[in-house]
């Protein structure tokens, strides 16, 4: 009887998982496959190059691309996947997408997140500017511990 | 021009199974640990590696639902638990620091090693500037401790 009651439960709990599986599955493809295909189609434009070249120098710090330029962008502003799209629609070196990982991991969705901690009342004057060096100052010591 | 279509295509149905076969099990893993006796044990058991840093025992459930889970739901399980008194200002400030550099650590991770990324370097290196970061703001004086949640002082709810 006992068992039969967990079977039950247990059977439930999947279900509810598989459930709030898909809709974050679907919630993330909402971001993502627009995202990837805008970025896609510009990469077969000059745009993105030009801009890609433009923040070469400065991403080159983090041994990022310069396109990780829009990657950050849209991380920091929008939310971890549409930056994800962007990684995945240009095709980066590992190092380049672990920096990112890294970067973007501790500092991202600045302004949603931003509204959670209001919401915890946590004070979000220290913690994003916290959030924003952290995350740069460590992809920073992570790029330097990749050989050239 | 058919064949940038055919290597979009090609490269976002690639993306959303790689994607789709991280999410689904992860999210039915964590809802079904989530459901199990042992989850309980198994975050009181992190006590010796958090109190160091600064958190109290009774911090240890938001926290661990907010690095297993993400922001949201750490934020869902501590604001009520602020509310109530069960955690003062500082254990706030505590808790919200260290979710927002490592949060969501598994999902997230997972995600950018799909794309290519050193998964370890990722996880090991937030977790270690949480943990720094939380042990440095511990010491700060601000804010007091025992000072009540503000949740609690402005009276909403």
């Amino acid at each position: 009887m006992n068992n039969d009651i967990l079977a039950r439960v247990n059977g439930n709990v999947l279900v509810i998982g598989a459930r709030k599986g898909l809709s974050t599955f679907w919630m993330l493809m909402r971001i993502m496959i627009p995202v990837y295909i805008v970025v896609a189609l510009l990469n077969h434009t000059p745009v993105l190059p030009a801009i890609a070249r433009f923040f070469e120098p400065a991403m080159g710090i983090w041994r990022l691309p310069g396109e990780a330029a829009l990657a950050m962008v849209l991380g920091h502003f929008v939310n971890l996947y549409s930056a994800l799209a962007v990684i995945a629609a240009g095709k980066w070196d590992p190092v380049a997408v672990t920096v990112a990982g890294v970067v973007l991991g501790v500092s991202h969705s600045h302004i949603m997140e931003a509204a959670i901690f209001r919401q915890m009342r946590a004070p979000t004057l220290v913690l994003v500017p916290l959030r924003i060096v952290a995350g740069w100052s460590l992809g920073w010591v992570v790029a330097l511990l990749f050989p050239r | 021009m058919p064949e940038i279509v055919s290597e979009i295509a090609g490269g976002l149905g690639g993306l959303m199974l790689k994607i789709f076969l991280i999410v689904m099990p992860l999210i039915i893993f964590l809802e079904w640990a989530k459901s199990q006796r042992w989850f309980g044990r198994f975050i009181e058991a992190t006590n010796p590696l958090f109190r160091p840093v600064g958190f109290r025992p009774q911090a240890l459930f938001p926290l661990l639902i907010g690095l297993l889970f993400g922001i949201a739901y750490g934020a869902g399980v501590l604001i009520p638990q602020a509310r109530s008194g069960d955690l003062d200002a500082k254990q706030v400030f505590l808790i919200a620091a260290f979710l927002g550099l490592c949060h969501a650590i598994i999902e997230d991770t997972l995600l950018f090693v799909a794309l290519g990324a050193h998964g370890w370097v990722i996880v090991v290196s937030r977790f270690l500037i949480a943990l720094a970061a939380v042990f440095g703001l511990s010491k700060l004086r601000w804010p007091a401790v025992n000072t009540p949640a503000p949740a609690v002082i402005k009276g909403d709810g």
